[in-house]
């Protein structure tokens, strides 16, 4: 009888321990069930591609995300740095000023200068990140609007907008969804099998210890920082090429989604434990949330509450994990 | 190693339910009902003459006041690039109409059971709910079954909702949009699918059937007109400052309520108009508590638009300040404030007479009846004499005073 009760109390530990450390996988295809039984068309294969479509942009900042945030960072500009990209290309190539090449050059150089100074700003000045992208949420902002002078700036080279937006290899699968494949393909690379990552992870988990052992706290730091203004930038080309121009207000909600995302994944708020794979699950679930409820009908009351709900539940397994770790 | 089986039984997953479903369940293109009317005539021509079996009337003519040639596209773009605004748009049905808040014709009842798609840019104002709720009545009136989207100003989420709704095979889809550029993708998209849109507001890029608006430049010269009246009345000296706080980015309409605003005060040179800008109420608040005191010589101010409006009205009151302030929009705070003598007045317009109207259109439009490319629904002026009468036309079943009083 004892033995019997030992072995069940036993299976049930197993299965408790499996669901939460699947818990981002069974939360996105419980939702994914929910969401197909009450409306079938949610499952038909261009709405999945939709959804991943729609996700791109917000993906590949939360990578980069994945990384501050794993450094025990935040970077609450990228939507901002993402606006300045799309208006800086949209104005360069305006009137033939300058083939697309090198404005893509020159937005990319310029979107990983305004990461540089995020990251440079926070170790120089020993300040907070919260604190210095804050700022710059509004500096990166308030150019964006200087340079546009609030107009919107039309994209109007060919191509653009099937390379970075629209588009769709073998008519099929939209051009973002391929772009941020490959960046989550190269994130991971650089997060799991590269020193580079392993001091992301190393200054996260334990500052001092990193600093013993020989890191260079501030360079991986501020390399950090360049490196999501360069993913922000290539979420504003994604994002100019969907709205068809560079818009000095776009991506206003870019930095609190892909945070979502990347703590949905179960990336650790305190730093140290971070997961690229987990940053996809993470996205996916806010993607299949909007694209469901969008299905739905329902209004953004009801969506904000719902999202609200689904990252508190996500968080609470995240720490059962850890406790039970 | 672990993270690496999460992402590939994620794949799975996604490939199993994929290969699972059945292959294009919905059409992506056709609809299910062709817009017969589908005006593909070129803009600026008659639209088609009807051949056999003859047009339908369009139910709601006797509502129409038309402006100009009907039979000439209006010239949208135009009416942007006098405001500085560039606008590439293609309205596919030719004629302007005025048409009044209240129908004194019967919403149309669609051929068939249509399903049209309402994506409403936001409902987190009081604006924006009457819209989306006055849409869902008009639907039951029009015998049409209705699906909404509510993108909160996220173009993106307006464009995954268009996209579904392609996918579902609707037969319109009425759209007002959150971005006017940015809308082009959703619009195109609904162009090569053979689905008709109308539009509540006008985008400037991409092609409609037609687009319900408010003469936004009409506002802006009701709401100088007013200031101005209020400032001759008062005795005030025609020189010095007017301030109008407006949004911080290019909006279109903005862009035309300001030009019909400040070509009311063209005719005094020795005032100077400032425009000031910010988002929200507290925004306006901030930008206007300044203004108070950077510019002393202040006799007038104008909110654009309604945070912009209630912002000023409260940082004036914060002050002390008596300066003359005129609004457009017609939140319950600016009526209260017109009934207060805080306002001398606002350019208002009605948030369920658009919604009525765009069902109208479309539904006009999928019966096979000629629609108005362009209508214009009524402007009002409300002062202290008619606040309260306006307050119980814009909401109906309520009063001012019930309102004031917290009921």
């Amino acid at each position: 009888m004892q033995a019997q009760a030992k072995t069940d109390k036993t299976s049930r530990s197993i299965i408790g321990k499996l669901i939460i450390q699947y818990r981002t996988i069974l939360i996105l295809v419980a939702l994914m069930a929910v969401f197909s039984l009450l409306k079938p068309v949610f499952l038909n294969p261009i709405n999945l591609l939709a959804i991943i479509k729609n996700m791109s942009y917000v993906l590949i900042a939360g990578l980069g995300m994945t990384f501050i945030i794993t450094l025990g960072g935040l970077d609450l500009s990228v939507g901002s740095i993402a606006a300045v990209v799309g208006v800086g290309f949209a104005m360069l190539i305006r009137g033939g000023f300058m083939p697309a090449i090198p404005a893509l050059l020159i937005v990319m150089i310029g979107a990983m200068l305004l990461g540089f100074i995020n990251g440079f700003v926070s170790v120089k000045g020993k300040i907070e990140p919260f604190l210095v992208t804050l700022a710059t949420l509004y500096i990166y902002r308030g150019i964006a609007l200087m340079l546009t002078t609030g107009r919107p700036v039309p994209i109007v080279i060919p191509h653009f907008a099937d390379l970075f937006g629209n588009g769709k290899l073998f008519n099929l699968i939209p051009s973002p969804a391929i772009i941020s494949l490959v960046v989550l393909l190269i994130s991971w690379f650089l997060f799991r099998h590269t020193k580079f990552g392993f001091y992301v992870r190393s200054i996260g988990g334990n500052p001092e210890a990193a600093r013993v052992a020989g890191i260079d706290i501030s360079r991986v730091k501020i390399a950090v920082y360049t490196m999501s203004g360069l993913f922000a930038c290539i979420s504003g080309l994604i994002l100019g090429a969907l709205m068809n121009g560079g818009l000095p207000n776009v991506g206003s909600d870019l930095a609190l989604d892909s945070i979502s995302g990347v703590i949905l994944g179960g990336t650790a708020i305190s730093g140290g434990v971070g997961s690229i794979f987990g940053t996809l699950g993470g996205c996916l679930i806010m993607a299949v949330l909007n694209n469901g409820m969008s299905l739905m009908g329902a209004q953004y009351h009801v969506q904000i509450f719902v999202k609200g709900l689904v990252i508190i539940f996500a968080v609470l397994m995240d720490n059962a994990f850890k406790s039970r770790k | 190693m672990k993270k690496l089986t999460q992402f590939a039984m994620i794949l799975l997953i996604l490939v199993l339910i994929l290969s699972a479903c059945s292959p294009a369940a919905e059409p992506t293109t056709a609809p299910t009902a062709e817009p017969t009317t589908a005006p593909t005539a070129e803009p600026t021509t008659a639209p088609a003459q009807p051949t056999e079996p003859a047009t339908p009337v369009n139910a709601n003519l006797a509502d129409f006041t038309y402006v100009g040639d009907p039979n000439v596209v209006f010239d949208l773009n135009g009416w942007y690039a006098d405001v500085g605004v560039d606008a590439n748009t293609t309205i596919k049905s030719a004629g302007l109409v005025k048409v009044p808040d209240d129908m004194t014709t019967a919403m149309p009842i669609g051929n068939k059971k249509f399903t049209i798609g309402f994506s409403v840019y936001y409902t987190v104002d009081e604006v924006g709910s009457m819209i989306l709720e006055s849409m869902k009545t008009a639907a039951v009136e029009a015998g049409v079954e209705l699906l909404v989207n509510d993108a909160n100003y996220d173009q993106n989420i307006q464009n995954q909702a268009i996209e579904q709704w392609i996918l579902q095979g609707v037969d319109g889809v009425i759209l007002a949009p959150c971005d006017f550029t940015g809308v082009k993708t959703a619009l195109d998209a609904l162009e090569a699918a053979n689905i008709p849109v109308v539009t509540l507001n006008a985008p400037l890029a991409g092609g409609t059937y037609a687009a319900v608006i408010s003469d936004t430049v009409e506002q802006g010269t009701i709401a100088g007109e007013m200031l101005e009246g209020a400032l001759l009345a008062s005795n005030t000296p025609m020189k010095g400052t007017v301030v109008y706080q407006t949004l911080p980015f290019v909006h279109p309409n903005a862009a035309t309520r300001a030009k019909g605003f400040v070509d009311v005060f063209k005719k005094y040179p020795d005032i100077k108009i400032v425009e000031l800008t910010g988002i929200s109420p507290e925004d306006h608040f901030t930008a206007f508590d300044g203004a108070l005191k950077a510019y002393p010589d202040m006799i007038g101010a104008w909110g654009l638009y309604s945070s912009a409006t209630i912002g000023m009205m409260n940082a004036a009151k914060a002050a002390g300040s008596k300066v003359l302030l005129s609004s457009v929009d017609n939140d319950k705070p600016i009526l209260e404030g017109i009934y207060n003598g805080t306002i001398v007045g606002t350019a208002a317009y009605s948030s369920i007479a658009p919604a009525r109207w765009a069902m109208s259109e479309m539904v006009n439009l999928l019966n096979g009846a000629p629609i108005p490319g362009i209508v214009f629904f009524a402007n009002m002026a409300i002062t202290k004499d008619n606040v309260e009468a306006a307050f119980e036309h814009y909401y109906p079943g309520q009063n001012l005073k019930d309102y004031m009083a917290g009921q």
